[in-house]
Formats: structure tokens, C-alpha cells, sequence
């Protein structure tokens, strides 16, 4: 709701949206109330709207001071002259913008916002519709991500959409925008579209023969080495725990360069686990595989004790 | 678990020490009947293990009960410091839990100087990886069993223990695993003090002796079983054993099968031993 002051007239716009059937098409139209204060010795006013390219909309004569008239959403220029009952006509009021910005859209409900992301691509394709009123030129679709951030914007000149998105938490936004440029108020969809990653990625494999669990030690291997898959890596968090304790704690994590997991060679004497699992991208990640080993002193370490 | 559970029960001892100030009421062993076996230069002890304690950051002692463990180890009486740092030490360096350390040294404490380095040389052959490579609680449970029992020569009693360990675990002879293999050496260093210069060769005659005999077919845990019993009954037994069973498969006099040989060889082997009839 609006009101102008112009030239002793006070100009007060009423905007509702409504629906008209036009040309086998339902059109969102908006009935505008415009109401003014009473002049002294008017006997009626005349309205005339015409659009801000100066397009001739209509013209009114009202004896009371409202009127109401319908139209799309657009830039409108609207101004009233009075007439006495002796028929003298007053001056035109200058011409007062009317702005009608598109319907705010409605979004359909029939659409999942659950959604599981496809193993070969590893993204989700997320469709989204709503109402459209016929009347906007086109729409803006903002998704924005768990943190709040805007991660993509796209135009489209349809009421529907469909996204590639990655596994995460989503909102939707949509905002109606008419020719000449007015936007809608924006419309968000009302629950989080949720992209679950395609599956679990399958744990790290030690790559030795079935049944042989590798050792680690001087005499044994002096890595591990896992089968290795294009596209993920494999994480490891290493822990030391005294012997004849349960007391683990973190001492290194990182993540491997290559399929070979190799411990430092100055490991201090103890007893170790390793954790692996491996994480890509757009995937849940793998369950972990563990290895524990001890590291033993050196004959020299243990030579002199006192 | 034995060895933890032995642990827990110290540690319990440990912590019903009281001490108040200057006042200090003794362990509650030492409650217990004690026998004087000599006198103890007790301040040295003490002296050296608070300094000890006092530096071993890692412990995380305060001064009260850096002065309470101190004088658990000076009740050792002399060198039971040396004997406490020394056993300590090659634990800690190793990796074990402090305080799990601590308690191993503090049974060596009362111990004499040579049962320590039976101990110390015991688990560094049993331990580390160039050696026999057990892992920690087997090798730690061994190295304890093993420098509680030597009577004589340790030198020998470690010698025969790794040896057999070898080859019990060695894939051309018995193939086992070094746990088991060190169950049965364990069990043999029970007749090293019949053997003053080691069994071990006569351990490996008799069982090769049994296995090489296709005509007995004696598998590896029959031969394990039948050599023990031959090396229990002294230094002589094993020639008894092979010599009898030599005599009575080429005597044609005695016809026996090789089975009865074997039985023969037994009953002839456990005489090797000279028993005095206790009236």
C-alpha cells in the first residue's frame, strides 16, 4: 500500500492479486485500488493509467473518490484531473508511478526433496516447479547451501527447474521477474531439498594374498600397500598406545599420496594402530579397516639400560 | 593375565602404604615374619632412587610419593636401586605404560644382581626381533618364568631356552609357532640343571633320532612328548634311550617290533637317574 501526495491529491493504492482466465491461459492479474481525498467543489475526477512506456491503458470518471481497475504485473503511470458541476475541468495531477511487481510464486508440492545422488555422476538432478502467473518474463532460482551461502543462480523463463547438485543440504529460492524488470518478492521453499551421497565407498583392500594379513616390522614388511581406485583417497589416523595399557592416543593423520602406507622409521617403541578408510568427493565415506602393530627397540636402544 | 593380575594385587600393596610426614608405617608385608640375612646400606638405595624418581619426569611423581616409592625400593637392601633403574629402564624403553614399568622393577627389588641380568638378557633374546621376536606379554611373561628358575649357569639356561625356541619353531623341524615353542622350552629349562653344559643337543639327537626312524612313524607331537620325557631323566638318558632301541631292533634275539623297541627304550632311559629310597 502506497500513498502520494500530488497536487492536493492524495493518491492511496490498494494492490490484490487475482486470477483471470484470458486466451485458454490462466493470467495472474492484480486489482488495484487507488482512493483519494475528496476536493472541495468536485463533482467527479477523472483518472487516466497508462503504462511507463506511455502505452494508453485506460480512462476512468468516478463521482466518488476510489476506483479500482485490474492489471498485469508492470510499470504504470497514473494521474486525475477534477471536474466542478459546471463542467470546468481542473489541471491534470503529474503522472505518479505504479509499480505491480509480479505475483510471488507458489511452489507445487509434488516434487522429492529427498534425494539420493546418482553413482555414475555423483550428483543429484533436483527438479523444482511452481506457479507461475503467466504475466512474468521470466524467473531467478537461488539454491543456497547448509552455511547459508549462495552457490548458484539461473535464469529461466519456465516455471520448473532442474539442478545438478552435489551431495549436501539445500534451500530453494524463487523470484518472479516481470518484462520490464520488477521482481516478486522471493518465495523459499519451505523444506530443505536433502542430497544423500550415492553410497558408501567400499574400504580400503590390503593388497595381499587372501588370508595373509600384512605384518609390519624390521623383518617383515616395512609397508602396507591397499589396492588403489582412480578418483578417492585413503585417509589415515595413526595412534599410539603404551604396552601393558589401553590408552590410545592420536600421534599422526594425514592422507596417503599413493596406494603405499609406510610408518616413520623413528617411531618410538610401542604400540600402534592405524586407521584407513578412503573419501571421495560426493560419496559416503568408506568403514575403516585397522592395523595394529608394535614397534620394537633396537638392540642397541636396550644395550645399556643403566 | 597372570603376570597382570600379579601386577594388580602389588599395585594394591602399593597403595595400602601409608605415609604420614616423617612417620612411616613399612609395607604390609613387612608385617609379615621376616628372616635377618645381613645388613643394608639402606641410605645409598634411598638416595639414588629418589634422585631417580625425582628426574624421571615422565612419572609425574610429587615429593611425597617420590619419598613413598623410594623407600619401597631401598627395602630391596643394596644395589636394589641399580636393580630397580635397570629393569625400569629397558621396560620404559621398550614402550611399556610407566607406571606398569615401575611395578615389573619393583619386584626385582628383593631379587639378587643376577636373577636382574637373567632377566635383562632373557627378554632382550626373547623380545627383540633379531632374536626370537615374540610379542611383548609372552616374551615379558618367559623372561619372568625364566630368571626366577636358573639354578647354575644362566648362560646355559638362556643358550638352551632360544635354541629350542629355534627349533621347535624352525619349518624344516617341528614347524610350531614361537608361542607354543616357547611353552615347551620353558618346560624343558626345568632339566637344565642336569645339564651343565645345556640339553639342547641332546634334545635335538633324540628327537631327530625318533623322527628319522620311518620304521617307528612317530609324528612331531609324539616325538616331542617322548623326547622331553627321555631329556627329564638326566644327561645320560638320551644315549640309554637311542642305544637301547639300537640294541633291540638289531638284536634278532629280542624280535621286537619298533614299537616295542620304543617302550623298551623308555623303560630303560627312565632309569638314568640314580633314586635314593627315602625310608
Amino acid at each position: 500500500m502506497r500513498l502520494y501526495v500530488f497536487s492536493g491529491l492524495f493518491f492511496l493504492f490498494l494492490f490484490t492479486s487475482l486470477s483471470v482466465e484470458a486466451q485458454d491461459r490462466e493470467l495472474s492479474v492484480t486489482e488495484v485500488e487507488v482512493q483519494w481525498q475528496e476536493e472541495a467543489g468536485a463533482e467527479k475526477y477523472h483518472i487516466e493509467v497508462k503504462t511507463k512506456s506511455g502505452r494508453f491503458v485506460k480512462k476512468f470518471e468516478s463521482k466518488k473518490t476510489l476506483f479500482k481497475f485490474r492489471a498485469q504485473a508492470g510499470q504504470y503511470m497514473i494521474r486525475a484531473q477534477t471536474e466542478t458541476n459546471e463542467g470546468r475541468l481542473g489541471l491534470w495531477t503529474d503522472w505518479v508511478d505504479v509499480n505491480i511487481p509480479p505475483k510471488k510464486v507458489e511452489f507445487k508440492a509434488n516434487f522429492p526433496t529427498n534425494i539420493v545422488a546418482q553413482p555414475e555422476v555423483l550428483n543429484a538432478p533436483v527438479r523444482v516447479s511452481w506457479e507461475g502467473s503467466g504475466s512474468e518474463a521470466k524467473y531467478e532460482i537461488r539454491i543456497v547451501n547448509e552455511h547459508n551461502e549462495v552457490i548458484k543462480v539461473l535464469e529461466t523463463l519456465t516455471p520448473d527447474a532442474q539442478i545438478e547438485l552435489p551431495p549436501g543440504r539445500y534451500s530453494v529460492e524463487v523470484v518472479a521477474i516481470a518484462e520490464d524488470g520488477l521482481r516478486s518478492k522471493s518465495a523459499k521453499l519451505n523444506s530443505a531439498i536433502v542430497i544423500s551421497p550415492a553410497a558408501r565407498l567400499p574400504a580400503p583392500k590390503f593388497k595381499v594374498a587372501p588370508g595373509i594379513a600384512p605384518q609390519l616390522g624390521k623383518k617383515k614388511a616395512k609397508h602396507l600397500e591397499f589396492e588403489s581406485k582412480a578418483g578417492q583417497s585413503n585417509v589415515f589416523h595413526l595412534e599410539k598406545c603404551p604396552l601393558l595399557a589401553e590408552r590410545w592416543t592420536l600421534v599422526e593423520k594425514g592422507i596417503l599420496g599413493g596406494p603405499i602406507w609406510s610408518p616413520r622409521a623413528d617411531l618410538p617403541p610401542g604400540k600402534y594402530r592405524v586407521h584407513f578408510w578412503s573419501e571421495s568427493a560426493g560419496w559416503e565415506k568408506s568403514p575403516s579397516v585397522s592395523w595394529e602393530f608394535v614397534v620394537k627397540p633396537t638392540e642397541e636402544a636396550v644395550a645399556w639400560v643403566l | 593375565m597372570a603376570l597382570l593380575e600379579d601386577l594388580r594385587t602389588h599395585s594394591g600393596r602399593v597403595i595400602g602404604i601409608f605415609f604420614f610426614g616423617v612417620l612411616w608405617v613399612g609395607p604390609t608385608n613387612f608385617s609379615q615374619a621376616r628372616v635377618d640375612e645381613g645388613n643394608c646400606g639402606s641410605v645409598e638405595e634411598f638416595k639414588r632412587t629418589f634422585e631417580f624418581l625425582t628426574k624421571e619426569e615422565s612419572l609425574i611423581l610429587n615429593e611425597a610419593e617420590a619419598i613413598r616409592e623410594a623407600l619401597l625400593v631401598s627395602a630391596g637392601c643394596d644395589n636394589a636401586s641399580l636393580r630397580f633403574q635397570k629393569i625400569y629402564n629397558l621396560l620404559k624403553k621398550s614402550g611399556v605404560d610407566l607406571r606398569q614399568s615401575f611395578l615389573v622393577a619393583l619386584k626385582f627389588v628383593s631379587k639378587d644382581d643376577q636373577m636382574v641380568e637373567n632377566f635383562v638378557e632373557i627378554f632382550k633374546k626373547i623380545y627383540l626381533e633379531n632374536y626370537l621376536d615374540m610379542d611383548f606379554v609372552t616374551a615379558l611373561k618367559f623372561s619372568l618364568a625364566l630368571s626366577d628358575r636358573y639354578e647354575g649357569n644362566s648362560e646355559t639356561l638362556r643358550e638352551d631356552f632360544t635354541k629350542i625356541v629355534k627349533f621347535c619353531s624352525n619349518e624344516k623341524e617341528m614347524a610350531l609357532n614361537v608361542n607354543t615353542c616357547g611353552q615347551v622350552a620353558l618346560e624343558l629349562t626345568r632339566y637344565s640343571k642336569y645339564y651343565p653344559d645345556g640339553f639342547f643337543t641332546a634334545f635335538q639327537k633324540v628327537y631327530h633320532f625318533l623322527r628319522t626312524n620311518k620304521r617307528m612313524g612317530i609324528g612331531v607331537a609324539e616325538a616331542l612328548r617322548i623326547t622331553t620325557r627321555v631329556v627329564s631323566k638326566g644327561p645320560k638318558a638320551p644315549e640309554n634311550f637311542i642305544q637301547t632301541i639300537e640294541y633291540a631292533l638289531i638284536n634278532s634275539r629280542l624280535k621286537l617290533n619298533p614299537r616295542q623297541a620304543l617302550g623298551l627304550g623308555l623303560a630303560v632311559s627312565d632309569q638314568s637317574q640314580k633314586l635314593r629310597v627315602v625310608e
